[in-house]
């Protein structure tokens, strides 16, 4: 009556397109008190950016996260920013970022310097203190170095930087040319339990392995791959807008426009697979659209394991898996691919 | 939406002389899960809201000699997790336990559901085959009826604008009888159903269905019984050839409709389907199960 089955779904998802202009760019000011400011034009739309982006600001300035307020998407004040889009926020406005405090942070050495009797390059920011590379004893508080460039050299601790991920145009002959700077891959595997009467897909379990570069706060991949599921959980078996022959949507609000609640979410395991980017910032690529990409294959895949239809056009309904179990035949294919 | 006045009622007869006192044009808020929605998208334009949220005597769930009482106010949360309930009627529970989602239960209440008498209600269908008559209350009385009688069409019962729900009783024969409740919907929480259906037997002598009632809902301007799959199994062995067939013949009882969410012809199969499996489920349940 009801048979389980497992799938497989695998994905590569480019990160940082360059076929355009695709600029982040940034401000990072260390105050006096030892905090320091990012500016940034990008936005937080609850995936938890902000949070990393100021912690690539401190890792830089070798201060805590909790040191650096952030201050962005007011279209009056901030740079502007292609977007909370493309998979982009971490690896091209964090390198952005990185870039701009990397500049501020290289003022606090220039004027540290002197204090301390070194050279600019044998210095390191750390533990909120400038420090001599190796003699970590040698070391003054960031905030009375960035209190002495503001009042005593003139020269404020801050910087500003863009990044535009590096392009090389398609040649119109070849088609040929770098379209994306860098991808990342995963793998999710779903089990799923089909009714053979209703056709209903009870997706009972998922595990996704994903590979985003360095996973600069793991807790907030986990989430963002526990949330891409759940989308590719609705893009499986629920969601889909509903024309009617004028074009108008038959399904426009959410008691017809079915996604998953906490019920329908199947038990996650998510695995990071790091894999450092030397183009990332701190080896960082992205985690975000990739992790909704494979789920539907794998739970078409495991539809199929458990009852042998082959589902080529979502959502695999309830009603859609329990003709295809009818059919069974899958003559069906012609339908649904496209012609020629 | 436009202004309305609000009045709130203490009794039932308070609410009676309130709806009479205001009407025609005037709706009861109980739980308010329908009616809020409704007022926000102008489906009611009342002069009046009733509020019987304070009626006392519209609340309470108890067995009496004419059997389980449930209060026109009682919520779907306070069914869930009536220890009487719970132990007899787990059917009650499971259609309780469907319907929109935990803040909706702690809202809305079962009188509110059954008035509200849209054809996928959830309340509806374990009821009325567990027999449930309603007592309707108007300024010339009171009136028991059965459910098959309350319901008129989609989102209209007997009650006159004046007339209030007072409670739900499933008569004293029928407590303990095992029934089930299963619901289909396109997720599992907050969904409406394509198809529910609730069946009651007792296992009569030679393992044979005895007092079967079977009741679909969502495939016909109201909740309905299948009265040719009852008829059917009727005396009959319990077997699942026989199950089977009388999910067929409930197919023949149903007018499910063609629409976005569904097929006409996969509503059919999904009630053939649960009608099978609830009358399984209930003779489970009958075996102590």
């Amino acid at each position: 009556m009801k048979k389980r089955g497992k799938g497989m779904g695998c994905m590569w998802y480019p990160i940082g397109f360059t076929v355009m202009a695709n600029p982040s760019a940034a401000t990072v000011k260390v105050n006096e008190d030892g905090t320091a400011t990012l500016i940034t034009g990008t936005v937080e739309t609850g995936q938890g950016s902000l949070t990393v982006l100021g912690q690539i600001a401190a890792e830089e300035l070798g201060i805590s996260t909790d040191d650096v307020h952030v201050v962005s998407a007011d279209t009056d004040a901030t740079p502007m920013d292609t977007g909370a889009i493309a998979s982009r926020t971490t690896y091209v406005t964090g390198n952005a970022i990185q870039l701009a405090a990397e500049k501020a942070k290289n003022i606090l050495f220039d004027v540290a310097a002197p204090m301390l009797g070194v050279r600019p390059d044998q210095l390191e920011a750390k533990d909120r203190r400038i420090q001599v590379k190796g003699f970590p004893q040698s070391c003054l508080p960031i905030g009375e170095v960035a209190a002495h460039a503001q009042n005593g050299a003139g020269t404020p601790a801050l910087g500003s930087a863009s990044y535009n991920p590096p392009t090389v145009a398609m040649d119109p002959e070849t088609g040929q040319g770098k379209p994306f700077s860098t991808y990342v891959y995963a793998t999710q595997i779903a089990e799923v339990e089909v009714d053979e009467e209703t056709g209903e897909v009870e997706v009972l379990r998922i595990a996704a392995a994903h590979d985003c570069g360095t996973a600069i706060n793991p807790m907030l991949v986990e989430g963002q791959i526990q949330g891409g599921i759940s989308m590719g959980v609705g893009m499986a078996i629920q969601e889909e807008m509903l024309f009617d022959d004028e074009g108008r949507q038959i399904n426009p609000n959410l008691t017809n426009y079915i996604m998953p609640t906490s019920l329908d979410m199947p038990d996650l395991e998510v695995d990071i697979v790091e894999n450092f980017d030397p183009t990332g910032p701190f080896g960082a690529k992205g985690v975000g659209e990739p992790t909704a990409v494979a789920t539907s294959a794998a739970i078409c895949n495991a539809i199929y394991d458990a009852v042998g239809a082959r589902i080529y056009n979502l959502p695999a309904t309830a009603e859609k898996v329990l003709a295809a179990i009818k059919s069974k035949d899958h003559s069906d294919r012609q339908k649904y691919l496209p012609a020629g | 939406m436009r202004a309305f006045d609000f009045v709130s009622a203490e009794s039932a007869d308070q609410a009676i002389s309130l709806l009479s006192e205001h009407g025609p044009n005037v709706i009861v808020l109980a739980g308010g899960t329908d009616i809020l929605v409704d007022l926000k998208h102008a489906k009611h334009d009342p002069d009046v809201v009733v509020d019987i949220t304070r009626a006392e005597d519209l609340k309470g769930i108890e067995v009496n000699d004419g059997g389980l009482r449930i209060g026109a106010l009682v919520t779907h949360t306070q069914i869930m997790d009536d220890p009487y309930i719970r132990e007899n009627f787990p059917a009650l529970v499971h259609a309780a336990h469907t319907i929109g989602a935990v803040q909706t239960r702690n809202l809305g209440t079962l009188g509110g559901n059954l008035v509200t008498c849209v054809p996928s209600m959830d309340s509806g269908p374990a009821l009325m085959a567990l027999e449930a008559e309603v007592t309707v209350a108007g300024p010339d009385g009171t009136r028991r009826m059965g459910l098959e009688e309350f319901f008129v069409g989609p989102r209209k019962t007997v009650l006159e604008h004046n007339e209030v729900l007072l409670d739900v009783i499933i008569p004293r024969k029928n407590l303990g009888k095992p029934a089930d409740f299963l619901k289909f919907g396109l997720r599992k929480g907050q969904a409406l159903a394509l198809v529910n259906a609730a069946s009651a037997l007792w296992v009569g002598e030679g393992n044979t269905f005895k007092d079967v009632k079977i009741s679909l809902g969502a495939v016909a301007p109201t909740v309905i019984r299948a009265a040719a799959a009852e008829d059917f199994l009727e005396g009959r062995e319990i077997t699942p050839e026989n199950m089977a067939e009388a999910g067929r013949l409930a197919v023949e009882d149903a007018k499910p409709i063609d629409d976005f969410r569904a097929s006409a012809s996969y509503r059919r199969d999904l009630i053939a389907v649960l009608t099978k499996r609830t009358l399984d489920n209930a003779y489970r349940l009958a075996q102590g199960g």
